[in-house]
């Protein structure tokens, strides 16, 4: 879809990749749920330390000013822990935290390859200027490879996952079974289009979240234009459009992985 | 081959893709937008004006999500020639959301009884705040859930043939959005998050000149009105975004429910 930039990589092997870039909305996703994560962890932080320091000032208050210390060194831990998190994730799961994996977008290298500490800290360390300022949405927005500041810095870009084409698990009657081997002799299967096999596919596949109406609707029209693309004269008896689909998708697949 | 066009979308890429419908039509849809505030002015008529612009900015979005273009007059003469049902759509919905809060009101209110029925003790005190707590959260999700499923009520009317009266599109949209609610929720979240920046600049920042200048003097009128002018300015720039929005989480609605984007690739067919 031209909504999404695409981008091509040439890796350090000389490799063309392309990738999807991530866009806003998924990255202001990844970064809300990150923030949340990491707010409900720093919350809980300051709630131990505080209950902590009270013991440590009530037991030793003849040392100066130990409360402004201690307020000092969880500051400190503080931001450690809030870049520590993005770096920690971003390096264990080669380029993704929490968020990034919700929304399923990843960090990479600019040459494709996964992303190191190096990268992962120089990312994170500009991260709170990129995120108070906006600076980094406006960046975003408007980049044609959609860097901010912690992504030019570092060298990194982040991509969209790609649509694994998994094993598809929607049922398959009989009755399309047994059609499916007598197919290939009625009518002519090669002319069907890798692209409208991909459609019948889609369809079969989200044919259950559809209303009733508008999935009949569907189905009917599809098969008549399958049946006119592969020249079928005789369509058997009782058949439902579903049913014609699916034998349809059947024998093409059969076809293909024989030949 | 990429098959991303028969798929549907997933949260962060309808905000990406309104965003990016957006920033290909920038220059019609804000001049559209300072339109529509300019006739939010004017009662009735003007308002009547407005919610009929917003349904032409998601009009002329899904027509270009379905790359079947249109020209902004072709598009405005099927939009006005039904301006009052997009004020009937708003009334609708406002109608009933009114009639949401006030079942809240009520509701809150009974739950005091117990606490006045039993002479004020702490044991009416504690069932009094317990219930009110839980009609509260109940109540507040409620309204939430009602909205989202209306979120997109103005676009069957904008879009569709057969769609002539406010309640019509009203139903359909509830129709569409049976099984989508928190996904709707989801995406507006993320799309109020895109909009921040703008909403602080031109909103809340203004808002904080206002609260240090005294009232009733020259200086807290003029910081009023500009602040208003700003207010509205924002409200201009952001609009057409929420606008495409409706119309790409319509177009993912009609696509999972319907298979639109499979009716539409049928290149060979």
């Amino acid at each position: 879809m031209r909504f999404f930039n695409r981008v091509t990589l040439q890796t350090p092997e000389s490799v063309e990749l392309e990738f999807t870039l991530a866009g806003i909305g998924n990255r202001a996703f990844a970064v809300l749920i990150d923030y949340i994560v990491l707010s409900l962890t720093l919350t809980m932080f300051w709630i131990v330390w505080g209950i902590l320091s009270i013991q440590i000032v009530n037991s030793f208050d003849n040392v100066n000013n130990i409360g402004l210390w201690l307020l000092a060194i969880a500051l400190l831990l503080n931001f450690f822990v809030y870049v520590g998190y993005f770096v920690f994730f971003e390096v264990i799961w080669q380029g993704q935290t929490p968020g990034k994996r919700y929304a399923k977008i990843r960090v990479i290298r600019d040459d494709g390859r996964r992303v190191s500490i190096q990268q992962a800290t120089l990312r994170a360390l500009l991260r709170p200027i990129d995120d108070t300022l906006f600076i980094g949405a406006f960046l975003i927005i408007l980049g044609s490879r959609e860097k901010r500041l912690g992504d030019i810095v570092a060298g990194t870009i982040v991509i969209q996952e790609e649509y694994v084409v998994a094993a598809l698990n929607f049922p398959i009657s009989q009755q399309a079974q047994k059609l499916a081997t007598d197919l290939p002799q009625m009518a002519n299967l090669s002319l069907l289009l890798p692209d409208d096999f991909a459609a019948i596919r889609e369809y079969l596949q989200r044919r259950g979240e559809m209303t009733s109406k508008a999935r009949s609707e569907l189905s009917l029209k599809m098969a008549r234009q399958v049946r006119s693309a592969i020249d079928l004269a005789n369509l058997p008896e009782g058949l439902t459009a579903d049913v014609f689909l699916e034998a349809v998708y059947l024998a093409y697949q059969q076809q293909s992985s024989t030949s | 081959m990429s098959q991303s066009s028969i798929r549907p979308l997933s949260i962060g890429n309808v905000v990406s893709a309104g965003l990016v419908l957006y920033r290909s039509n920038l220059k019609t849809y804000l001049q559209l937008a300072i339109t529509a505030y300019l006739w939010i002015l004017l009662p009735i008529y003007g308002w009547a004006k407005y919610s009929a612009i917003n349904g032409l900015i998601s009009r002329l979005a899904f027509a270009e999500l379905i790359n079947k273009p249109e020209s902004v007059s072709t598009a405005r003469d099927r939009i006005d020639s039904r301006l009052w049902s997009f004020l009937g759509v708003g009334f609708g919905v406002g109608i009933r959301l009114f009639g949401l809060y006030l079942l809240l009101y009520f509701g809150l209110i009974l739950c005091l009884i117990p606490f006045f029925a039993l002479g004020g003790q702490a044991a009416g005190g504690l069932i009094a705040a317990i219930a009110f707590l839980v009609v509260l959260v109940v109540g507040i999700i409620a309204i939430v859930r009602f909205y989202s499923r209306r979120f997109v009520a103005e676009i069957p009317l904008a879009v569709e043939e057969g769609i002539a009266s406010g309640s019509d599109s009203i139903r359909r949209s509830s129709e569409l959005t049976k099984d989508y609610v928190g996904r709707i929720q989801y995406i507006v979240v993320v799309a109020f998050v895109v909009t921040l920046p703008i909403q602080i600049v031109t909103g809340y920042i203004p808002s904080i000149f206002q609260i240090r200048t005294e009232p009733n003097s020259t200086a807290y009128w003029t910081v009023y009105f500009i602040s208003l002018g700003l207010s509205l300015l924002g409200g201009a720039i952001i609009m057409p975004f929420w606008q495409a929005i409706k119309a790409v989480i319509y177009y993912d609605l009609r696509s999972r429910r319907e298979g639109l984007d499979l009716q539409l690739g049928d290149r060979r067919f």
